[in-house]
C-alpha cells in the first residue's frame, strides 16, 4: 500500500505540469505469478528503457472498465483481459492497435484489431495419480466415460470459453476443423453423461485448490493454473495428452486512455520475442510470440502445450466465432448449470 | 444550528415542532450519504433497466423467458425460508435461555453468539468449506459412526448449513431483546388460573414473543436473498442463488441492464414481503401492548 502511494507521487512527479505525462497505468490480474512476471518480464525493463513510471492497478474487471468508459474518466491504459471481450467491443470500450510489422509474429486467428495477444493457455485433461495408478485414463473422451473412469470430474465454470464446449466436442469425435460453428447443445449433452460426477468451480483458485487438496480425480484445467497446481504440492495430477484446446489473453488500450501512444509502445515491447519468453516462463503459461522460446522449468515443461513435443495437440479456438456468439454462449451455459 | 441547538437546550419547554427541525438537521449527513451513495445510484440502475438499449420493458420479459432467471429466484426463495426456519429452531430455544440463566451464564451465551458474529464472514465461510471438504471432520465424523461419502461442499446441504451458523446471531439477537422484556409474572397468573406450564408457554409466552420472531425471520430472511459468499465459496453453480446469476449478467456479458433488471426484481420482491410481514406482525403488536398495559 506504501509502496503504491509512493509510486503514485512519484509518478505524478515525474510528469511535471502534465499530470503524469510519463506515467502509465497498467492493469493485471493481481498479486499472485502471472502479473509478477508481467512487471519482471515487462514493466521493469520498460521503465528501465524509457524512464517512464508504470503503477499497478488491477484486477482486470471488464465490468469496471465499461462503468469507466461510460462515465468519461478512464484511468487505464494497458490492460489485460480476454480474446472475446477485446474482439466484441472494439472500438467502444477499446483503442484500435497498430502492431506494424510485429502483427505476423503471433499464432494465426490470435490478433485482433483491439487485443495484442500475451499469453497463451491450453485446457489439458489431468488426472489424479492417487486415483487411477495402474489404469490412468488416456483420452479426452475417458473424461466423459464415469463407467471405466469412476470419480469426480473437476472444471472451471466461471466462463465457458476457455475450451470448455471444445474439449467436450473433440472428445465426442468432432474433428478440429468441424468444431466451427459450435453446437453446443451437442457439447453440453456430452456434459450431460458426467453431471452427477462433475464438480464446477466457479475460480480457478477454487480450482487449483481443489486439485492440491486431491478434492477431484480428473480435471480440465487451464495449463497456466495445472503448473500452479503442480508447483503447489498437487504432484500427483499428470497430464493426458490428447486433444488440448487452446485460448490467449490480450492486451488492450482502454478508449479514452489518457496515454495512448505510450500504451501502445508498451504492448509492442512486451510482444517481442525476449520479453514474451521471459514472461512465459515466470508465469507458466504459453508465449504469444511464436519466435520465443522460454526456459521452462522441470514442472512447466510436464504441462507445456507449446514446446515442440506437444504442439501438434493444440486446437486454437475461434476468437470470432466466439466474439460473434459469447453471449448466447454463456446463457446456454448458465442455463444448464444452474437448471 | 449551534444558535438553534444552544437555544432548545435552554428552553427545555421548547415546542414540538422546534425539536422536530432540530432532528431533522440531525438526519441530514445520514440522509445526504443515503441520497448520494444509495438513492441515485440505485434509480440509475433501474432506469437502466427499462431504457437501455430502448425503452420498454424488454429485460424483464426475457428474464420471464431465458429459462434461467426464474428457478433462480424460486430456489432463492426456498433457501431464504429454509435457512430461516432452521435458525429459527435452533435460536429460539437457545434465546429463551438467555434468560432463564444467571446473569455469568447469560455472558457466556452471548459471547458465544457474538464471537462468530464478530468473526469475519470469509474467515467463517473457509472454515466451511475445509469442515465440509472430501476427507474434512464432517466426512470423518460421519464415516466413523457407519456413513461413509457425507461429502457435503458442492450441495444443498452443505450451504445451507453453513447459511444457518453466519446467519444465527441475526436471529438469536432480536428474539432476546423480545423475550427479555416479556414480563414473566403473566406465566405466573396464567398457571395461577389453572393453566398447565406448557399452556402458559403457548397461549402467553409464544404470542408475547412473536414480534422477535418477526422481526429475526425477516432479518435472515431478507439478508438470505441477497446472500452471495456462501453459495458462491460452498456450493455449486447447480443450486446458485439469484446474486450469482447478477454477477454473471453484469461482469461477464457485461448486461448492465439485464442485471440491473434482476436486481431490481430481487428489490421488489423483498419489499413486497418487508410489507406482508409489516402487515402479518402488527395485530400481533397491538395484542402484546394490550396485555402489557393489562
Amino acid at each position: 500500500m506504501v509502496s503504491l502511494v509512493l509510486s503514485v507521487t512519484a509518478a505524478c512527479g515525474v510528469g511535471g505540469g502534465g499530470g503524469g505525462k510519463d506515467s502509465l497505468v497498467f492493469v493485471s490480474y493481481g498479486k499472485g505469478a502471472y502479473q509478477d512476471g508481467q512487471q519482471q518480464a515487462w514493466l521493469k525493463p520498460f521503465e528501465a528503457r524509457t524512464g517512464t513510471k508504470i503503477v499497478i492497478d488491477g484486477p482486470s474487471d471488464n465490468a469496471k472498465l465499461k462503468a469507466m468508459v461510460k462515465s468519461g474518466k478512464v484511468t487505464w491504459d494497458v490492460m489485460d483481459t480476454d480474446a472475446f471481450t477485446a474482439r466484441e467491443n472494439c472500438g467502444t470500450l477499446f483503442e484500435k492497435i497498430d502492431m506494424g510489422e510485429l502483427a505476423n509474429d503471433f499464432p494465426p486467428g490470435t490478433l485482433s484489431e483491439c487485443g495484442v495477444p500475451d499469453a497463451m493457455f491450453g485446457l489439458i485433461l489431468m488426472y489424479n495419480e492417487k486415483t487411477y495408478g495402474a489404469h490412468p485414463p488416456t483420452r479426452l473422451a475417458d473424461f466423459f466415460d464415469a463407467k471405466a473412469f469412476p470419480g469426480k470430474r473437476l472444471i472451471y465454470s466461471g466462463d465457458p470459453g476457455v475450451g470448455t464446449l471444445e474439449a467436450g466436442l473433440l472428445a465426442d469425435g468432432v474433428a478440429p476443423k468441424d468444431l466451427y460453428p459450435l453446437d453446443v447443445h451437442r457439447a453440453l449433452g456430452v456434459y450431460d453423461r458426467i453431471k452427477p460426477d462433475l464438480t464446477l468451480a466457479q475460480t480457478y483458485g477454487q480450482q487449483q485448490q481443489s486439485m492440491v487438496g486431491n478434492q477431484a480425480d480428473m480435471a480440465l484445467v487451464v495449463s497456466a493454473r495445472a503448473y500452479s497446481a503442480l508447483a503447489a504440492g498437487g504432484t500427483s495430477w499428470k497430464p493426458v495428452w490428447d486433444r488440448v484446446p487452446v485460448t490467449w489473453d490480450v492486451l488492450t488500450i482502454p478508449k479514452g486512455s489518457p496515454h495512448k501512444k505510450r500504451a501502445q509502445e508498451l504492448i509492442k515491447f512486451a510482444s517481442q520475442p525476449k520479453q514474451s519468453a521471459k514472461f512465459a516462463a515466470l508465469a507458466g503459461a504459453g508465449p504469444a510470440n511464436t519466435a520465443a522460446r522460454p526456459a521452462l522449468n522441470k514442472l512447466q515443461r510436464q504441462v507445456d502445450v507449446f514446446g515442440e513435443a506437444h504442439k501438434n495437440t493444440q486446437v486454437v479456438i475461434d476468437g470470432q466465432w466466439w466474439s460473434e456468439n459469447r453471449a448466447t454462449v454463456v446463457n446456454a451455459w448458465t442455463k444448464w448449470m444452474t437448471g | 444550528m449551534t444558535a438553534a441547538f444552544t437555544s432548545a437546550t435552554a428552553d427545555k419547554a421548547a415546542r414540538p415542532s422546534r425539536r422536530r427541525t432540530l432532528a431533522g438537521w440531525f438526519l441530514l449527513p445520514a440522509t445526504a450519504v443515503l441520497v448520494v451513495f444509495f438513492f441515485y445510484p440505485l434509480a440509475a440502475i433501474v432506469w437502466q433497466s427499462f431504457t437501455q438499449p430502448s425503452y420498454g420493458v424488454g429485460h424483464y420479459l426475457a428474464l420471464l423467458n431465458d429459462g434461467v432467471s426464474t428457478t433462480v429466484l424460486l430456489r432463492t426463495l426456498r433457501t431464504a425460508l429454509v435457512v430461516s426456519t432452521c435458525t429459527l429452531f435452533i435460536a429460539y430455544p437457545f434465546a429463551y435461555a438467555m434468560t432463564k440463566v444467571a446473569p455469568r451464564a447469560r455472558g457466556v451465551l452471548m459471547l458465544l453468539v457474538l464471537l462468530p458474529f464478530w468473526t469475519s464472514v470469509m474467515a467463517r465461510n473457509y472454515a466451511w468449506y475445509l469442515l465440509e471438504q472430501r476427507d474434512g471432520v464432517i466426512e470423518r465424523l460421519f464415516s466413523a459412526i457407519g456413513f461413509d461419502g457425507v461429502v457435503l461442499l458442492g450441495t444443498v446441504t452443505g450451504v445451507t448449513v453453513a447459511m444457518v451458523q453466519v446467519m444465527l446471531p441475526f436471529m438469536v439477537l432480536p428474539l432476546y431483546s423480545s423475550m427479555s422484556s416479556i414480563d414473566r409474572r403473566l406465566l405466573d397468573a396464567a398457571v395461577s388460573l389453572g393453566a398447565s406450564p406448557y399452556r402458559a408457554l403457548r397461549t402467553v409466552y409464544l404470542p408475547l414473543s412473536l414480534p422477535g420472531v418477526v422481526s429475526g425471520c425477516s432479518l435472515v430472511f431478507i439478508m438470505t436473498l441477497g446472500f452471495f459468499v456462501t453459495p458462491a465459496l460452498l456450493g455449486s453453480p447447480q443450486e446458485s442463488l439469484i446474486s450469482q446469476v447478477i454477477q454473471t449478467r453484469v461482469s461477464s456479458l457485461l448486461d448492465f441492464p439485464g442485471g440491473g433488471a434482476l436486481g431490481t426484481v430481487l428489490l421488489v420482491v423483498t419489499l413486497v414481503l418487508l410489507f406482508a410481514v409489516s402487515r402479518i406482525s402488527r395485530p400481533t403488536a397491538g395484542l402484546s401492548k394490550v396485555v402489557d398495559g393489562a
